[in-house]
């Protein structure tokens, strides 16, 4: 690493990043999702950045006390031990996308939340937290074909929906064969 | 088939969730009774999840934590029994226990068993099984889990399966895990092939694109870029816009990386915005969220249009600007706030290109995205005016605060704002918007706000009035009352580099040492003040208190008394300071020693060893003569001109005549073995010994630096006593190579213990460099070594050896001669080591010898420098890049770099006749290379490769801004040019 910062391309390349936009812009990517409730219950959580389970447990906690405290006026991005914190409350739920890398589309990530509790409310038919608590497969089925690697892939609901077909028909399969 | 689906849905008409929340600001939208009637039947789980469900129910209905952990840990130990014993568990149970572990891995507790049924269930033929075990794995697998070969061979398997289905798990899977080497190594073919495969479903390239990426991240070097470039255009121009928007993201991965080799697809991209923004009806109805086409798509095209400059071809320009047209002056406010928020997260996109593309984009949407930006940091939706206050804050970093200096008070209306998020930003603006028109008017208001601000921005905000306070101080007093006053209303925030660096700049600036003594004398004779300022005063009171003594009321007794006063509330520390400020004042003041010569006595045997040490040194000093008392009680030297800030150098021009020190302490006669004042002024030629050395606050590296993007200190290497490079000094390394590159001779490295110069002069393709190891530390400096480089591109030999020893203060040299051979961009690294004191210490220094010290300036006329420009056209010749100027653009830097910097620190020729303003400078060299050219009439002495290269530097004065574009033969010999020309202006 010191050699690194040493020699004068990572010089450049730091400054690249100042210069604003260029490389940084590309960086922003997703680094987790968290579905929690308001009694800090985690329901769905999706980290694309592996952390040990303890870090997570506190770092969910930390973020929800954040995000419960602050008023409903405030703005819906907060920042928070470098990552950027965009969440949308939906009753007594938060969807909190943590961000990290440089020059974020807060908006656009806010309405990607959105996106998906659509397409939960589509394939759930009026979704509710306990729709995701009992239904945890098909939660993390839809979030996988949405979110890939911290980017968006999918926002098209018809087709993340046509994805568990399979799953709910191989699943009918399955239980016929149990007998 | 799994992903056959997606038809286009006619029926996808309004969505439900939004249907009740138009207007409101971000309605909460499933509010009503939906999850908040949580006693509602949820949807009919599926059969195999029975007994998941009555697992989570019980979980649900535990009271308290206990409860549930009781809970968690009877399942686990039941599923633990169920996994390990004999009996063979049939897909319904194993299904239903690795679902049960993942959900209580969701919980937030620590699963370590399970992996191996979770992965066999990964390799099971039965889709429905396949998935549970794929995303078992993809959540709970770490690293280094023992598992991982396992894993990677049932990836590996569905990888090769001609099953869409099996495929997309098994890349979703690798997208999501942590990519180690392994990973890399076992998948990267198999994920290469299933993206460029036409024969790949799209929602398989999809994932593949992601997956790509995040093994790219991993490790560079499995993309060529000049080989994807080509394949990226490819899926570009598929009309799935699923698949266009994951290999956005990683054509953006890719390019940021090198953006050169992905310029080529700039056409390509611009024509997808224009389609998606111009063509609306492109955009199938699926991919429209709100009506906005593909909201997600539009932010990754204009993210990697920031990554170039504008485009110079008519076409695209044309229409690229028709699409961010239509964008920034077609966005309306909607009733619908998902729609307005997908509107606006495309808006600030256009918003950001327009501001990256600067005065070489188009000036009328400039002025209207501008314009838009005032307006969005003074709207009430509190996420618009957040993100226009940092987008604003991020154009004035690029191109100064000239245009959004007027929107202060608006700022400062956010500033006070209830939302600290806003908050936050609005400081971080008031701060990059200061000059020195308006820094005296924004600290004011900082101040004034610092006394009511909560503390979770208090510390922030100190900071930056420190900075801000220094940058723009024009004159010290006004600095120093800045300072003390942080002190005096955010004292617990005031870190110590702030007041170190208080104590540096007094001491090297007379004109002010007696205004801070009087200052803090004052302050200080209120009954409570912070410590920090005790700590400060007692440093300036004792070293610069003489200046104020003969003002009434303001005698060394006086000063005593006042810094006695606080002796008894405040740590041990701070207790040392005071003990050091004593001993300067006995010194100076033969009426005071009769009270500080007790005080010493008493601490003589003080628990706290910093407080003993120092009473007993001080008590003992007078038994060690005058001379040894003079010189230890020396007035401070100043602090190395080298950790200067741009604060101190303002002040130096400004005060052109320095005022004498007014040397008129009333100390009376020394008789005693004392001496006064007036005897010891002269300017200390070197620090005292170590008795006061210590007193003396380590001086901060350039409290600016304290806002760069902090970096880490390097890694200790193993064992953790291998001294490195520290993190503060990285700045200013970058200068001095940044300087020794244009320069014959100066500093490479230097901190506590050692120092390493160079000075290199160049023939031809030949180097000369002399390397200057000083040892700057108390103790000899044993094992010294320079590893040379061994590059094929540069051969560097030793002409005459380092010695292996320095004693302490020695210096030593050593002679290397060079030859370039090759065309290189990254200067070579050389590795110093030594051990002093036990400590080893492990510096990798660059050598200044970058590509232009192979340079030979080449004197060619207009005409010629044209043709030859024309004839070098093309990618893999031309670099090109944008950047802010470090200094503002104005003829006086535009003469040095016409007349000093390019012909004699870069050794380019610079081309007379061409250029018709001084704001254009056009250059040529020759760069040569010791590598044997084919000699078929065997000239004497043989011919050597060398290349030609030219430059042109377009100077934007208004912007602020350079724009670089080289030309050479050779794109190595282009890039490395580049980059050098860039380091020195940027």
């Amino acid at each position: 690493l010191a050699s690194a910062l040493a020699s004068p391309s990572s010089a450049l390349g730091a400054q690249a990043a100042m210069h604003g936009g260029a490389s940084a812009s590309a960086a922003s990517r997703v680094s987790f999702l968290l579905l929690v409730n308001k009694q800090g219950q985690t329901r769905l959580a999706s980290y694309y950045d592996w952390m040990p389970v303890d870090h997570r447990v506190q770092l969910e906690g930390e973020i929800v006390r954040r995000c419960i405290t602050r008023p409903p006026e405030s703005c819906q991005i907060l920042e928070y031990r470098g990552y950027t914190i965009v969440y949308r409350r939906y009753a007594s739920l938060f969807f909190i996308v943590g961000s990290v890398g440089g020059f974020h589309n807060e908006l656009g990530i806010l309405e990607f939340i959105h996106c998906l509790v659509e397409t939960l409310d589509k394939h759930f038919e009026s979704v509710c937290e306990l729709d995701i608590m009992f239904n945890l497969d098909r939660a993390h089925i839809i979030l996988d074909e949405m979110v890939s690697n911290g980017a968006v892939v999918n926002t098209n609901k018809t087709s993340i929906i046509s994805s568990m077909e399979l799953l709910e028909k191989a699943g009918k399969d399955a239980s016929t064969s149990k007998g | 088939q799994l992903h056959r689906a997606a038809a286009p849905a006619a029926s996808f008409g309004e969505p439900r969730i939004p249907a009740g929340v138009p207007g409101p600001r971000r309605a909460p939208d499933l509010r009503s009774a939906r999850f908040s009637g949580v006693f509602r039947a949820p949807a009919m789980a599926a059969p195999q999840a029975r007994g998941l469900h009555n697992f989570i129910s019980e979980i649900r209905n535990t009271q308290n934590k206990d409860a549930e952990i009781k809970r968690v840990e009877k399942e686990l130990a039941h599923i633990r029994q169920k996994f390990s014993s004999s009996d063979k568990l049939n897909s319904y149970h194993k299904k239903k226990y690795v679902w049960k572990l993942v959900y209580i891995f969701v919980l937030g507790y620590d699963v370590d068993f399970g992996h191996t049924e979770a992965v066999s269930l990964m390799t099971s033929p039965k889709y429905s099984e396949k998935i549970v075990g794929y995303a078992a794995v993809a959540l709970m697998i770490h690293p280094g889990d023992d598992l991982m070969a396992s894993v990677l061979t049932a990836i590996k398997q569905d990888l090769a399966r001609p099953d869409d289905a099996a495929q997309s798990l098994a890349l979703a899977c690798v997208a999501n895990i942590a990519a180690t080497e392994a990973v890399v190594s076992s998948v990267a073919k198999d994920v290469q092939a299933l993206l460029v495969n036409h024969g790949s479903h799209p929602a398989v390239k999809k994932k593949a694109a992601l997956c790509l990426l995040r093994l790219f991240r991993a490790n560079n070097s499995i993309i060529y870029h000049s080989e994807w470039a080509d394949r990226m255009s490819s899926l570009l121009e598929q009309r799935h816009l699923g698949v266009t928007t994951s290999a956005m993201s990683l054509i953006l991965g890719c390019a940021s990386r090198s953006p050169a080799d992905y310029d080529a697809l700039v056409p390509y991209v611009i024509h997808n915005l224009h389609h998606l923004v111009v063509n609306r009806q492109a955009c199938r109805q699926d991919y429209q969220y709100y009506n906005t086409p593909s909201p997600w798509l539009q932010v990754k095209l204009l993210k990697f249009l920031q990554l170039y400059p504008a485009p110079t071809d008519p076409t695209q320009q044309h229409s690229l600007n028709t699409a961010l047209n239509r964008i920034i002056n077609r966005t309306d406010a909607s009733e619908s706030v998902n729609k307005s928020n997908a509107d606006h997260a495309v808006l600030f996109e256009s918003v950001n290109l327009v501001i990256h593309q600067g005065t070489f984009g188009d000036e009328k949407l400039r002025h209207q995205a501008l314009n838009l930006l005032g307006r969005f940091i003074s709207v009430r939706e509190p996420n618009i005016r957040y993100i226009g206050l940092q987008t604003m804050a991020r154009m004035a970093q690029l191109e100064g605060n000239e245009r959004i200096k007027k929107h202060e008070a608006t700022v400062v209306v956010s500033l006070k704002d209830g939302d600290i998020s806003v908050r936050r930003r609005a400081l971080d603006l008031l701060f990059v918007m200061c000059d020195e028109e308006n820094s005296a008017r924004i600290v004011d208001e900082l101040m004034s706000h610092l006394m009511v601000a909560d503390s979770a921005i208090r510390e922030e905000m100190v900071l930056k009035i420190a900075i801000v306070a220094e940058k723009y101080a024009k004159d010290l007093t006004w600095y120093v009352e800045n300072i003390l006053q942080l002190i005096k209303h955010a004292g617990d925030f005031v870190s110590d580099d702030i007041w170190h660096r208080l104590i540096q700049i007094v001491t090297n600036n007379k004109a002010v040492q007696a205004f801070a003594a009087d200052k803090l004398l004052t302050a200080l004779q209120a009954q409570h003040v912070h410590e920090t300022l005790v700590k400060v005063g007692a440093y300036i009171l004792g070293e610069f208190g003489f200046l104020i003594a003969e003002e009434a009321g303001k005698s060394g007794e006086d000063q005593f008394h006042v810094l006695m006063g606080h002796f008894p509330n405040i740590g041990h520390g701070t207790q040392s300071h005071i003990l050091s400020a004593f001993v300067k004042i006995a010194n100076l003041y033969e009426e005071c020693r009769p009270l500080v010569m007790p005080i010493f006595q008493r601490y003589r045997a003080s628990g706290d060893l910093e407080m003993q040490q120092r009473a007993c040194e001080y008590s003992a000093l007078p038994a060690f003569g005058e001379d040894v008392m003079e010189d230890v009680l020396r007035e401070m030297p100043a602090f190395p001109t080298d950790r200067q800030s741009a604060l101190e150098k303002r002040l130096q021009e400004q005060q052109e005549a320095p005022e004498e020190p007014p040397v008129s302490a009333g100390g009376g006669g020394g008789s005693t073995g004392w001496s006064t004042k007036k005897d010891a002024a002269a300017p200390a030629s070197s620090a005292g010994p170590a008795v006061v050395k210590e007193v003396a606050p380590k001086p901060p590296s350039n409290l600016l630096d304290l806002d760069e993007t902090a970096t880490p200190p390097p890694a200790a290497a193993p064992g953790g006593e291998v001294v490195s490079i520290a993190a503060a000094d990285i700045a200013s390394m970058k200068a001095w190579f940044n300087s020794l590159v244009v320069g014959q001779q100066g500093p490479l490295y230097e901190n506590q213990t050692v120092q390493v110069a160079v000075r290199h002069v160049y023939q031809g393709f030949q180097a000369r460099i002399a390397l200057y190891v000083r040892n700057k530390s108390g103790s000899p400096m044993q094992d010294l070594y320079v590893a040379l480089p061994s590059e094929r591109y540069l051969v560097l030999q030793t002409a005459s050896a380092m010695p292996s020893s320095l004693p302490a203060g020695g210096n030593g040299q050593m002679q290397i001669t060079g030859e370039c051979m090759l065309p290189y961009e990254v200067a070579p690294e050389c590795t110093i080591s030594f051990a002093v004191g036990g400590t080893l210490h492990k510096y990798p220094l660059r050598l200044p010898t970058v590509a232009t010290c192979f340079m030979e300036p080449l004197n060619l006329q207009a005409q010629d420098f044209m043709q030859k420009w024309e004839a070098l056209q093309g990618p893999e010749r031309e670099r090109q890049v944008v950047f802010n100027s470090a200094k503002p653009i104005d003829s006086t830097l535009l003469a040095h770099i016409r007349t000093t910097l390019v012909p004699t620190g870069l050794r380019l020729g610079v081309v007379e006749g061409l250029d018709q303003t001084e704001f254009t400078l056009s250059a040529a060299a020759t760069f040569r290379t010791g590598t044997m050219a084919p000699n078929p009439n065997n000239v004497n002495p043989p011919p050597r490769v060398s290349v030609g290269c030219l430059m042109r530097l377009e100077a934007n004065p208004q912007g602020g801004a350079f724009r670089l574009t080289v030309r050479a033969v050779h794109g190595t010999v282009s890039e490395a040019l580049k980059n050098v020309v860039k380091a020195q202006l940027f």
